[in-house]
């Protein structure tokens, strides 16, 4: 599977969510959104959020989260 | 419980009959320290411990996990590798006990678990270790 396209993890990088209507997971972080199809390994960028849109970096400053509205099969940031 | 004292689990449902759970599915914790993902049976208490889960790569922290029902893959990696590192960027970095900061290789890893074989719902929780398939990611 290639690597994500930043950095992932709690507290300081991007944190996964996964779709399910698609089946995909979501990659959100550092002002990018990317989608993972866990089956073929591939990655698509797609358009990037607000600008404002908290980003997942901690220390003691706002940070930002995902999770999936599973009913609607929406995201929320 | 098989661990403790760590604050940074990744925790996901496998929202699917797979062995080691139940009917319904199964509390996955893919504990990075160790390259392990455990399987909690919600109902049985019982848990069910996949190793070598990460290859190559154990003493994560702070990685980050995923279910995709669609596609029966839980996709799970990420991380630091010490919990010390500089936030906002592409590379962590270990602080030694001089404050010297020392780069370490930027964590993009990834990894899929799916479940290897048909759940028995009559077998239940009699699961064989390491009956999963896992993808490494990049080289």
């Amino acid at each position: 599977m290639p690597g994500a396209p930043f950095h992932i993890g709690m507290w300081h990088g991007g944190n996964l969510v996964a779709d399910e209507p698609t089946g995909n997971v979501h990659l959100i972080g550092f002002g990018q959104h990317h989608t993972l199809n866990p089956v073929t390994a591939t990655w698509t960028r797609l358009a990037d959020p607000p600008a404002d849109l908290l980003t997942p970096i901690g220390q003691g400053k706002p940070g930002g989260f995902a999770g999936l509205l599973d009913t609607v099969g929406d995201r929320v940031h | 419980m098989p661990i403790t004292n760590y604050l940074t689990a990744a925790l996901s449902w496998w929202d699917s009959p797979i062995a080691g759970g139940n009917d319904e599915g199964a509390l996955a914790w893919y504990f990075g320290s160790t390259g392990v993902i455990y399987l909690l049976n919600p109902l049985t208490k019982a848990w069910t411990a996949h190793s070598g889960m990460t290859p190559g790569r154990v003493g994560i922290y702070h990685r980050v996990s995923a279910f995709s029902k669609k596609h029966q893959r839980l996709v799970y990696g990420g991380g630091a590798t010490v919990p010390a590192h500089r936030p906002g960027s592409s590379t962590s970095w270990i602080e030694t006990a001089k404050t010297v900061q020392i780069a370490v290789p930027d964590n993009r890893k990834l990894w899929a678990m799916q479940s290897a074989r048909q759940y028995d719902r009559n077998a239940r929780c009699s699961v064989s270790h390491r009956h999963v398939a896992w993808r490494k990611s990049g080289s």
